[in-house]
Parts: structure tokens; C-alpha cells; sequence
């Protein structure tokens, strides 16, 4: 009886990892709970692996203008062109931590079309006057603005920012706590239909990814891509 | 709980390591030990080997436990659910491997794996649990380390049965405040205790919630993977007001703002006296259904005396809107209903009343006021050893070494203490019945319709 039951367990979570989401429910008591590891063998994939980048080289720039430069494992840029990354299409996660000198003001974009960044997505970085009231980091195009207000660390430490380049859209979570405990999952979310509105041009279905300086001196580093 | 005796312990700051079969960093500093303690647990790690540890449920609380454990071990494996949320953690350590299913987490990186972190939602905590202890691996557990009592009955004889290293995340357990009223009303400082009253502002997140709607469907995040996140719950459909952090406030997933805190603020005292036995339980609360837990309750727990507790004790639980009122409290204590703190746990006894003010019970004093001023300046002298730092986290870890058993581990305090916690969750869940719980058998005597909450049934997923 109890062997018919348990094989019955296992059967039954095989179909339901055959066929996706559950259609009709199986439950079993507190004791047949993993009380064999091979009932709770799981077909479900790891999450993708993140590749580090702009550590040691530019390997990963598609194109690097010399205003771009990797030292003591840092990724310097200055005023001038953008520094556009491989690789980055489709549906994708870029997490970096980012250093702006007193001047220093930037962006990264995503979907650019043909790299064409006055037609991207610009996520801005860091923004001088930020205490005035301006718009503050993780605001998109210099029209869409956060809901709260984020400035980029000051007194010389590092801020981070992580961006999710989705199908729907794109997320934004600048400084925050996602290790906390009140993590809203909603702030900085922003479709690509309403940055078309809001910004007056079409968002490009594809598009590249970089980082744009467009005064002063940044710096990055820890940077890393996740593809989807 | 260790206990300090001149004869047979030691401070380790004299040990310097020759001839011990134990290294001084497996104690911590300031810890006093005994000097022929030989660790009972198994699959212990070599003291000069960094514990590898894996984490399931990398966000929230399982982040914050990480960060604290993180100076003293090697991450072997991260399992999360959600990418989004785990992403701190995944791209701090880029080469960690990283999965969605604990299930599959723990079935490929068995072998590189001496410790688990388990901070998931606490319907999750069980499954993963056991299937850690089952591949023999040491298990950390956030509070309340189980959702039902059956589960806690079941992990304490899965500790006992494995002799593996357990801690529950109830990390106030390690401060002195635990040791020390412990030391106090063992040294009759307010005689033998017959009253407590614990309360909190808590659920401060949604209690009393309207069912789902199962017409109302929301897309799923793509970072998400709803369906293990339910993992062996019933089937609901994904909705934003669940996750993250408010499931605590609804049966399937959480279990209220009682289950929440009991493992905080019951901690103290339950470490102090003996409350474990026959217990009557009832409750009192408004809003709570089959999926949500109340917007405010109260219970009492009613425990007579026996040989290790010389008077009954009653034991108020107060949360939500709820608090002690004066006419509720012995009198003398405060003077105006103003002088009731906001949050707060109050032990009464024969002789006297402590007060403490913080959940995690580092703020306690006498009451009134005037036997303090008295009281502060003569302690009770310290006779259970402290713990390093304070850090419950680096005493599970040390423990995996062969330091000192961690203080809240399964087997001797922290499955009885929740059980203690959902005992109450119990009677709130039968719709504020009075429960005569029968401690021995794990029943309620005369309410059959009871063992659906005490044992539930999990989700093939
Ligand atoms: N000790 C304390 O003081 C303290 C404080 C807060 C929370 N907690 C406890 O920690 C636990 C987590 O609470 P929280 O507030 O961090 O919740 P949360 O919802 O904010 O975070 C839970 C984390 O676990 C992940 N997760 C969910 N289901 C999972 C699964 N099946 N497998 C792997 N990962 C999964 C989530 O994606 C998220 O990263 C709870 O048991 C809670 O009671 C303890």
C-alpha cells in the first residue's frame, strides 16, 4: 500500500513537470514530504549565469572610442562618444556600480537603434543639480521621472543600479535595498509605450546597450550582464 | 543553554590553542567555555575549513543573514525564486551557482555543500528543511522555522534523529537579554511567575484581506517563477499584494503577526520558565477568514503548575489595535493608561514585575521604577554564558566547526517555542476556539476538526 503511495507521489510530480503549471492538484501528508530526495527531483532550469565585464578589457565594447579606458579593474569614461556593449539583446539584466566626479553627468542606454543613441533609451546615471529639483537618477530620456526622487551617492562612494531590459519594458532599481525587506518590485517600471509617448519617437524593438559620458568623468565597475 | 561553573569552564581568551583539540575562534572571544567540550553533532566541518554554505530565499531577510554570515563562509549555492530579488546576492557573487528550485539546488551541489540558509516564506521553510537534513546538510531556519506544529514536532525529531547543527533565525536569542532574565527570576527577583502580558503594533502589512478573486489575474513577472514560489501551497493565482514580505499576513503562506513575533518576543521568556505542557488556549479577533490572518487578536494561553513551574501562569498575547489596559494589569505598575509603552512584554511575578520594551528583549527593567534604581546596581551574578558578539548567525556557523551547540537549535528550545507561538495561531484559525491542547499526544482534546491546522497537506509541484 505504502509503495503504490509513494510511487503515485512521484508519478504524479513527474506529469506536473511534463505539462507546466498544475491542472488538477496532487498533496501528499507532512511525512511523504521529501522523505525521499527522488520525490523532489526538479526539472526546472538554473537562473542564467552573469558575465562580468570591462574588468580587465574592452573585449566587450563593440566599439571603443578613446574616451574609454579599463584601469585598476575600473571602466573611466569621459565626455565624448558612447561605448557600446556586445551582446546585450534581447532580455537582459546589466548590474554595475557607478563613481561620478563633481562634473560628471551620463547615462547607460538600451535600444538604440544601429546605435544611434539620440534615438535610445537613456537612463540617466547621475545628474548635477540633483538638489534642485531636478530629475534624479533612473529617470528616462530627461522626461520620464522616478515617482520618488534618487540621487546618486554622494561624498565619493559608489552607487549601484541594476537594469532589467524586459520584453514589456524596462526596470530601474538605483541604490536600492533589494536586499530589504520592503522591496517594491513596481517602482521604476517603465513600458516601453509610455517612453514612446512620453518621449515623442518610437522605442526601437531591438536595440544596443552603452554607457554615454556627456560631461565631466565617470567611472564603473563590478559591472556584469545576465542574458536572459 | 550553557551554563557557567569555575570548576569546569574557562575563559577561552586564556586558551592559546596547544594540546586543545579545539582552536579558540570556534568559541568567539568573550565566550566562556568548556574546556572539554567535544561537539555532539554530526557532519561536522574542520575547524581550518571555511563552512559552505547555500542559501534558499536570497532576498529580504535570507540577504540579511548572508551578509552577517558571510565573513566566515564560502557560498557553495544560491537558490531564489525570484531573480529580481536575489540579484543583490547573484551578482555580488557572480561565480556562485545559482538556481531557481532549492529542490534541484540541493540535488546537484550535495556534494559541495556543509550548511543551508533557509529565509523563504515559512510555508517553504518545512519542504526545504527537510530535505536538507535528509542530505545530511546543517540547516539555519528564518522564524518561525515552521507553519504548522506538526512540522515542528517533525524537524525536532529530524534533529535528534541526524544529530545535525540547527538554528532558528530568532537571532534575539542570542543577546543577554534571553540569559538574563533567565538569571533574574531564577534568583527569585520577582518571585515565581504567574502573568505575562506580550504585545505588538504588529501586522503592520495587510491582515484581514478579502479573498482572492480568481476571475482577477495579473501577469506574472518575467523574473518570477510563481509556481515554485508556491511551492507545495495551494494553487493561487500570482497577485502583487502577496510578494513580497506581505504573505506574512495570510494563512497559506504566513502565519499572522503572532506567528511572526512569538518567536521574538515569546523568546525571553519562554527561555525563562518552563512553559512547555497542557495548555488551554483561547482567542479573541475580527477579520481573519480561511485565507487572511485577523486585522487585530488576542490570546490567552493558560498553563497550570507543575513540578518545574511552582504557579500557573496566564499568557496574553495582544496584536493590532490590541494592548494591555491598566485595568488588565496588576496594579502599581504604571499610574496612567500613557505610561503603557506602545509595544512591550511584561512579566509579572509574586514579588515583582519586569517590563522590557524591545522585541528582541535588550530593554528590560523593574517595575516600578523606584526597585530599579535598587535593582540595577546589585545584578544577580551572571551564570549562563554569553554569546560572541551577540551574533546568532556566527554561533550557528562556528557550531558547524564544533563550537558550542547554538542556542536555539531544534532540539531543545527553538520547535518548542514555535509550537508555543502556533498554538495560538490554532485557535485563531479555528475561528477563536478555546483549545485544550493535550502536549504529550500533539491534539486538541474534543476538536478533531484541529488536525487539518496541526498537520496540513503540501502541493506536489
Ligand atoms: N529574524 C528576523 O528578524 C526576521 C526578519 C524578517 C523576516 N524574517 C523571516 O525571514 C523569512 C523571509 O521573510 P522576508 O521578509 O525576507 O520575505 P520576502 O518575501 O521579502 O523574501 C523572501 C525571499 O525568498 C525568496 N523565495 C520565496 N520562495 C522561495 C522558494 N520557494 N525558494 C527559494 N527562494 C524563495 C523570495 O524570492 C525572496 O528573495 C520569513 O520566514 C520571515 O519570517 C525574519
Amino acid at each position: 500500500m505504502k509503495k503504490i503511495f509513494v510511487f503515485s507521489v512521484v508519478a504524479a510530480a513527474s506529469m506536473l513537470f511534463a505539462f507546466g503549471a498544475p491542472k488538477k492538484e496532487v498533496f501528499v501528508k507532512e511525512s511523504q514530504v521529501f522523505a525521499k530526495v527522488d520525490n523532489a527531483k526538479s526539472k526546472s532550469k538554473k537562473w542564467p549565469s552573469s558575465v562580468v565585464i570591462f574588468k580587465d578589457d574592452m573585449s566587450a565594447a563593440k566599439s571603443a572610442a578613446k574616451n574609454w579606458k579599463i584601469e585598476n579593474g575600473e571602466l573611466k569614461g569621459s565626455e565624448g562618444a558612447p561605448l557600446v556593449i556586445k551582446n546585450a539583446k534581447g532580455v537582459y539584466a546589466i548590474s554595475l556600480e557607478f563613481n561620478a566626479d563633481e562634473a560628471g553627468e551620463g547615462c547607460i542606454f538600451v535600444r538604440a537603434p544601429k546605435g544611434d543613441v539620440s534615438k535610445a533609451v537613456c537612463i540617466k546615471l547621475c545628474q548635477l543639480n540633483a538638489d534642485k529639483g531636478e530629475t534624479s537618477i533612473g529617470s528616462i530620456n530627461g522626461v520620464i521621472k522616478p515617482g520618488n526622487k534618487f540621487n546618486e551617492t554622494k561624498d565619493g562612494r559608489w552607487s549601484r543600479i541594476m537594469i532589467f531590459v524586459e520584453e514589456e519594458g524596462v526596470r530601474v532599481t538605483p541604490n536600492t535595498n533589494l536586499c530589504g525587506h520592503y522591496a517594491d518590485r513596481n517602482f521604476l517600471t517603465y513600458k516601453w509605450e509610455d517612453i514612446s509617448k512620453k518621449s515623442g519617437y518610437e522605442v526601437a524593438e531591438e536595440g544596443e546597450a552603452g554607457f554615454l559620458c556627456s560631461k565631466g568623468n565617470l567611472k564603473f565597475k563590478n559591472i556584469s550582464i545576465t542574458v536572459f | 543553554m550553557n551554563i557557567i561553573s569555575r570548576r569546569n569552564f574557562l575563559q577561552t581568551a586564556a586558551l592559546t590553542g596547544a594540546g586543545l583539540a579545539l582552536g579558540p575562534s570556534l568559541f568567539g572571544k568573550d565566550e566562556v567555555v568548556d574546556k572539554n567540550w567535544k561537539s555532539p553533532h554530526a557532519n561536522l566541518v574542520s575547524p581550518d575549513k571555511k563552512v559552505r554554505l547555500a542559501v534558499i530565499g536570497c532576498g529580504g531577510q535570507g540577504g540579511v543573514d548572508a551578509n552577517i554570515m558571510a565573513g566566515g563562509v564560502q557560498f557553495a549555492a544560491f537558490a531564489d525564486v525570484d531573480y529580481d530579488r536575489a540579484s543583490a546576492w547573484f551578482l555580488r557573487e557572480p561565480n556562485v551557482p545559482r538556481y531557481r528550485d532549492y529542490r534541484k539546488m540541493l540535488d546537484e551541489q550535495k556534494d559541495n555543500i556543509d550548511a543551508v540558509l533557509i529565509a523563504t516564506p515559512d510555508h517553504t521553510h518545512f519542504p526545504a528543511a527537510v530535505m536538507a537534513m535528509n542530505l545530511g546538510k546543517h540547516v539555519y531556519v528564518e522564524k518561525p522555522a515552521t507553519h504548522t506544529i506538526g512540522e515542528a514536532r517533525y524537524l525536532k525529531a529530524l534533529a535528534k534523529k541526524t544529530g545535525l547543527v540547527t538554528q532558528m533565525g530568532n537571532h534575539g536569542h542570542a543577546y543577554d537579554g534571553c540569559r538574563e532574565l533567565k538569571e533574574w527570576i531564577e534568583a527569585g527577583v520577582i518571585g515565581d511567575v504567574t502573568e505575562v502580558h506580550i504585545w505588538t503594533n504588529r501586522p503592520v502589512w495587510p491582515q484581514g484581506v478579502p479573498n482572492p478573486d480568481p476571475e482577477k489575474k495579473f501577469e506574472v513577472p518575467s523574473t518570477l517563477d510563481w509556481n515554485l514560489w508556491l511551492g507545495v501551497s495551494k494553487y493561487y493565482n500570482y497577485n502583487p499584494d502577496y510578494v513580497p514580505f506581505d504573505w506574512r499576513g495570510m494563512w497559506d503562506w504566513g502565519t499572522g503577526a503572532i506567528g511572526d513575533m512569538a518567536c521574538h518576543m515569546f523568546d525571553p521568556i519562554f527561555t525563562a520558565i518552563d512553559l512547555r505542557g497542557d495548555v488551554k488556549v483561547s482567542s479573541e479577533s475580527e477579520g481573519a477568514t480561511e485565507f487572511s490572518c485577523p486585522k487585530w487578536a488576542k490570546v490567552k494561553y493558560e498553563i497550570g503548575a507543575s513540578k518545574t513551574r511552582p504557579k500557573p501562569v496566564t499568557f496574553n498575547w495582544y496584536e493590532g489595535k490590541c494592548r494591555p489596559h491598566l485595568k488588565d494589569l496588576p496594579d502599581g505598575l504604571f499610574k496612567e493608561e500613557k505610561d503603557i509603552p506602545h509595544t512591550g512584554m511584561l512579566y509579572v511575578g509574586t514579588k515583582g514585575a519586569i517590563i522590557d520594551t524591545d522585541d528582541y528583549g535588550t530593554r528590560m527593567r523593574l517595575l516600578p521604577a523606584e526597585k530599579w534604581e535598587v535593582f540595577r546596581k546589585n545584578r544577580p551574578p551572571k551564570k549562563y554564558a554569553r554569546v560572541p558578539d551577540r551574533n546568532a548567525r556566527m554561533e550557528f556557523i562556528r557550531a558547524c566547526q564544533g563550537g558550542p551547540t547554538p542556542g536555539s537549535n531544534f532540539v531543545d528550545h527553538s520547535m518548542d517555542l514555535t509550537e508555543w507561538g502556533l498554538l495560538g495561531v490554532l485557535s485563531l484559525r479555528l475561528g477563536n476556539k478555546t483549545i485544550d491542547w493535550d502536549y504529550k499526544k500533539g491534539v486538541c482534546r474534543g476538536l478533531p476538526e484541529a488536525n487539518k491546522f496541526i498537520h496540513k497537506e503540501y502541493r506536489v509541484f
